[in-house]
């Protein structure tokens, strides 16, 4: 090594390598796609998705937190604001609230929420010790005698309070809920109403199928839909953007009608891939068990609608369990509520007894769109999934008592086991609530 | 010199002493002719005659004497050791009468010697050019211990020295009777100074050294008449012009002491005729030294003239040798001046050779090559790498493009530091030019036990003429590798395994968890999980990687001179370990993923491997020479190239850090 090559070589070559190097890692950070090299480390459950679409988050070059605070926002205000967020950051910018600042700067979202922390990441998505609201209510016995000798870890996660959603947890609707049987037999999911959403046409048959090309069984399935009916011809959605044929629509496609849907999944754990103008989401790329023959199916619109063939049924169930293949997935077919779905199925209960995983995870909820209400499904699989006491209100408070759901949800091996079998303990905060009430 | 003069005494030959082995000429080549053939054969017995009024003395010292450098004492052969022996004798006499027909020799006092070889080694006396006025007084000559002496003499009532002949005895001695403000004038025949050794552009650095040391030189010039009123008054010199001097040193040449073959009726020419044997054309007769003339050439200096003598002693005892000429070799300091000069240097005088230059602020060094292989080189200035040459040249080896090309441009045909480091030659580098001695010779001298230079030089004979190759043999046995440990050799090797440890625990052992709680005091995850800390400490971090180069900085760059070398190195290896400490406090002992991973492997690796660095440093004095050096400089390029993408990755490291 030493003999023969001269200094100035060495030091030539040297430079040179240093020189590819760090135009390596000089063109994967300002200019390349991939930028996985700069991955300080895997990100949490909810944004491993999106980790290779930095600027979701990292909004600008040298942004600092606070942009990346503002993105967070970008995506989660709007659930912020329907929580009636507990500790809203304006709260702590209040100038009364300065100490605690000094303690927690509660301000900025990723004061808590660390990212790519995989390692020390707690539940939802928080880098802080479960105990952390010891920082503000350590005196908490003091107020509320009920509260003394309880552990600061068990908050959060025993089902009574929450940093930000509190919506199926406050003292009120605790008081409101007292009663209640815990399973109500003749309670109904409600019927969706498209219609109200979506403007129809006149319906089409099979021959006034405008695809110039396709196969016959596919107009004639199309012929059978709702699509036809309602007037939406092939090139409404394959021709959608203009002049050229898509085989495979988009979700824009879609979305042109199904907005509300469209933004749901979209901002879901199925579609946040789309939405951040990368890959669709893939079995593989996911956290959960899954089927492996499914691995690199690509998540989209007609994964579960086939849209010649809308089925939703098929949706319901047997779209998610293609592919979904956890335990609590796994203890559905023997679980009560999909004895209901058995029994809906084969006509022997009412349309809307049986209960479905769409019944739960993409529940059936009111909208809004230009002041009209509506009933359509929140395609947002993860809405009320995080805490699940979201899911009280939303879907189990549907056939079920306040009660018996805070005990069912708490219960994380009633969960796995998909609800077959009782809560195994009981959360006292409704009694909490009405003894203060007292 | 109270035993110079040694008495004079009729001897007794004794019957042993018939038919010995007879050496006219008690010089250096004589003295070589008789060690060596007494290393051969230590009975049959050998009679040394030498004419001088002095004890045998070692002629090469003579300008060191002229210069008070060296005494009369530092001249001596070892007479004393060849005298300790019965079958030798050493008779003060000239040889009159050489007898070839009967193998007898008559000796100036009349004794007849019978011998079975003789060997010539007469010398050589001063060539004196035919100059009106040179009988006078005033002018000397500078060949033997009697004109050493005159001059010595005259040195201090010179005023103004005029030398005829800028050659390698010429300057040596305008150098040393430069004294007391004398002001000495070389006029030299030829167009440039020292024309058989060194090429025009060489002489002329030489001409101009001298010239600012104040030597007066003219060159192209000669004199043609010394005049003066019964002593030296002035000079005239070709062109007319008169110089006033009082002095005048005439050393325009050697020739050949012939008178004993010619009146042994041996074939002459310049000098006295030798074939590959050295042997004149009697056979039993031999010549050497600067009397022998070989192939047309004549040797003045002293290294062919222990070759010769060394194989004439082998061929004399009976055994094939051959003499297939010297080199002419010509190593020394010229009024300190360091002048090389070897082989064939004159292009004028071979069309086909090519050389190749290098010139550098007083600095010249050329490469002559015929057909691609060394044949002579010529430098001014320090040359380390002189051995090698010498060795490239005797083997006739090739040089290719690249080691020219960078000859060239540095000056240098091979690595710096393994010019510096004789133990890194080849073996048949020639290390004592005198003795013509190669490194693996001495090497082997030093595996056997040779742990001084005098115990080489008593060994090998390395270093025991002129001693210009000393150093060399110094630094052969003292390298610091073999003999003394670097001085912080035990600190190197403590820190060593600590930052070995470190590394291991920081790359094996599992990354800090975080508390579960956030009650109860201080928690050491507020160092390494805190943004504004971990810029803190990351800052840092960076400041000692910074302050750790400058040793590099210290070893290469030659401005900075604060502290020492092995300060640095210290500092370099303790700033390593407490970067490794704030590494814990960086990380949490989390390796991180990607690039930052790539960063901390990076730097883990590049500690562990400086500390193997820093282990083959303190214990190369425990290995053998070849394998230390080895082993510390494998390990230390190694630790060098993983330095290199460090830089860029710590670079991105913290670019990230805020671009993201």
């Amino acid at each position: 090594m030493s003999s023969g090559l001269p200094k100035s070589i060495i030091w030539l070559a040297w430079l040179l390598l240093t020189a590819g190097l760090a135009g390596y890692y000089g063109y994967t950070m300002f200019a390349a796609e991939d930028k996985s090299e700069f991955l300080v480390g895997e990100a949490t459950h909810g944004h491993h998705q999106i980790e290779m679409a930095c600027s979701t988050c990292h909004v600008e070059p040298f942004g600092g937190p606070e942009l990346i605070h503002d993105a967070c926002l970008t995506c989660h205000k709007d659930e912020l604001d329907e929580a009636n967020d507990s500790h809203p950051i304006k709260k702590f910018t209040d100038p009364r609230n300065a100490d605690r600042v000094e303690i927690l700067d509660a301000r900025n979202c990723v004061t808590c929420h660390n990212e790519h922390q995989l390692e020390q990441t707690n539940a939802m998505g928080v880098t802080l010790p479960d105990d952390y609201c010891f920082f503000c209510h350590q005196d908490i016995g003091e107020d509320r005698p009920s509260h003394q000798g309880m552990e600061f870890d068990t908050c959060a996660s025993a089902g009574c309070h929450n940093y930000h959603d509190n919506l199926a947890l406050y003292e009120n609707f605790l008081l409101k809920h007292q009663q209640g049987t815990a399973i109500d037999w003749k309670a109904r999911i409600m019927p969706t109403d498209l219609t109200l959403q979506i403007p129809t046409n006149d319906s089409l048959t099979a021959e006034q199928a405008d695809a110039k090309q396709g196969e016959q069984n596919i107009a004639h399935d199309w012929a059978a839909s709702e699509h036809a009916a309602a007037g939406v011809n092939c090139t409404d959605c394959h021709q959608a953007k203009g002049a050229e044929w898509e085989d495979k629509p988009a979700v824009e496609a879609c979305q042109s009608c199904h907005k509300v849907e469209a933004e749901g999944f979209l901002a879901g754990k199925h579609g946040m891939r789309l939405k951040a103008g990368l890959s669709p989401m893939t079995p593989a790329q996911g956290r959960l068990d899954f089927h492996p023959e499914t691995a690199h199916a690509e998540l989209s619109c007609s994964s579960c609608h086939d849209p010649h063939k809308p089925d939703l049924q098929v949706a319901a169930v047997e779209a998610c369990v293609g592919c979904h293949n956890d335990e609590h997935t796994q203890a559905y077919d023997g679980s009560p509520h999909a004895a209901l779905w058995q029994k809906e199925l084969s006509g022997s209960a009412e349309a809307g007894s049986g209960v479905t995983c769409a019944t739960c995870h993409m529940p059936r909820i009111e909208f809004e769109v230009y002041g009209e209400s509506f009933v359509g499904v929140q395609h947002n699989q993860n809405a009320n999934l995080r805490p699940n006491e979201k899911m009280i209100r939303s879907s189990c408070m549907n056939c079920h008592s306040l009660a018996f759901s805070i005990d069912a949800l708490a219960d994380p091996e009633l969960i796995l086991k998909n609800f077959r079998g009782k809560p195994g303990a009981h959360i006292p905060s409704i009694d909490m609530a009405v003894e203060r009430d007292q | 010199m109270q035993n110079a003069v040694a008495e004079t005494q009729s001897y007794e030959i004794s019957p042993a002493f018939t038919n010995a082995i007879i050496v006219v000429g008690a010089g250096l080549a004589g003295f070589r002719f008789i060690e060596e053939f007494r290393s051969l054969d230590s009975s049959t017995p050998i009679i040394l005659f030498g004419d001088e009024p002095y004890l045998p003395y070692d002629r090469v010292k003579l300008s060191a004497y002229l210069a008070g450098v060296q005494t009369p004492e530092d001249l001596q052969l070892p007479l004393d050791r060849l005298n300790e022996d019965p079958n030798f004798l050493y008779i003060q006499a000239g040889i009159t009468e050489v007898k070839p027909d009967d193998h007898q020799i008559v000796d100036a006092q009349g004794s007849i010697y019978s011998y079975s070889k003789l060997v010539l080694a007469t010398g050589s006396r001063p060539h004196m050019p035919e100059i009106e006025g040179a009988e006078m007084t005033g002018v000397y000559t500078f060949r033997n211990m009697r004109d050493t002496e005159s001059l010595k003499a005259r040195t201090m009532r010179t005023r103004h020295l005029v030398i005829l002949g800028g050659g390698l005895l010429g300057i040596e001695a305008a150098r040393a009777l430069r004294q007391n403000n004398t002001k000495v004038t070389i006029v030299e025949l030829a167009s440039h100074l020292m024309n058989r050794q060194l090429d025009q552009r060489a002489a002329e650095l030489l001409q101009q050294e001298l010239e600012t040391q104040e030597f007066e030189v003219l060159t192209s010039q000669g004199i043609s008449k010394i005049s003066g009123n019964s002593r030296v008054e002035t000079v005239t010199l070709r062109d007319g012009t008169v110089l006033d001097c009082d002095t005048v040193l005439i050393s325009t040449g050697i020739k050949p002491n012939m008178e004993m073959a010619r009146s042994a009726w041996l074939k002459v020419g310049r000098g006295i005729r030798v074939n590959d044997q050295l042997q004149t054309s009697n056979p039993d007769i031999y010549a050497i030294g600067e009397c022998a003339e070989h192939n047309d050439q004549i040797y003045g200096l002293a290294a062919p003239g222990l070759e010769q003598a060394a194989i004439a002693a082998h061929h004399a005892h009976g055994e094939e040798t051959q003499y297939l000429g010297s080199y002419n070799v010509a190593k020394l300091k010229l009024a300190d001046v360091p002048v090389f000069s070897i082989g064939e240097i004159d292009e004028d005088l071979s069309p086909s050779m090519k050389s190749y230059c290098f010139e550098d602020d007083g600095l010249y060094r050329k490469v002559c090559l015929k057909q691609g292989r060394v044949v002579g080189a010529v430098a001014i200035g320090d040359w380390a790498e002189t051995p090698r040459i010498q060795e490239l040249i005797t083997h006739k080896r090739k040089l290719n493009r690249w080691k020219l090309g960078k000859f060239c441009k540095t000056g240098n045909l091979f690595n710096p530091n393994e010019a510096a480091n004789p133990n890194l030659w080849p073996e048949g580098a020639v290390i004592c030019n005198c003795n013509n001695v190669s490194r693996g010779t001495i090497s082997d001298a030093i595996e056997l036990g040779c742990c001084s230079v005098t115990e080489i030089s008593d060994s090998t004979r390395a270093g025991s003429t002129c001693g210009s190759c000393k150093p060399l043999l110094q630094e052969m046995i003292g390298d610091g590798a073999q003999a003394t440990p670097d001085s912080d050799w035990k600190s190197l090797i403590t820190t060593a395994f600590i930052s070995v440890a470190l590394c291991v625990a920081l790359f094996f052992l599992p990354g800090l968890e975080v508390s579960q709680s956030v009650q109860g005091g201080f928690k050491f995850e507020s160092i390494w999980n805190d943004g504004f800390i971990k810029q803190i400490t990351g800052f840092t971090l960076l400041s000692m990687v910074v302050i750790g180069l400058f040793m590099s900085a210290r070893k290469r760059l030659n401005k900075i001179n604060i502290g020492t070398f092995s300060f640095w190195r210290l500092l370099h290896i303790v700033l390593g370990i407490f970067a490794l400490f704030l590494l814990f406090a960086h990380t949490g002992m989390h390796s991180g993923s990607n690039l930052n991973f790539m960063l901390l492997s990076n730097f883990l690796a590049l500690s562990i491997l400086g500390a193997v660095a820093a282990v083959a440093i303190s214990m190369q004095f425990k290995l053998s020479t070849s394998l230390g050096k080895r082993l510390r400089t494998t390990w230390f390029w190694a630790h060098l190239l993983l330095a290199w993408p460090l830089p860029a990755l710590l670079g991105f490291h913290i670019l990230s850090v805020y671009y993201f």
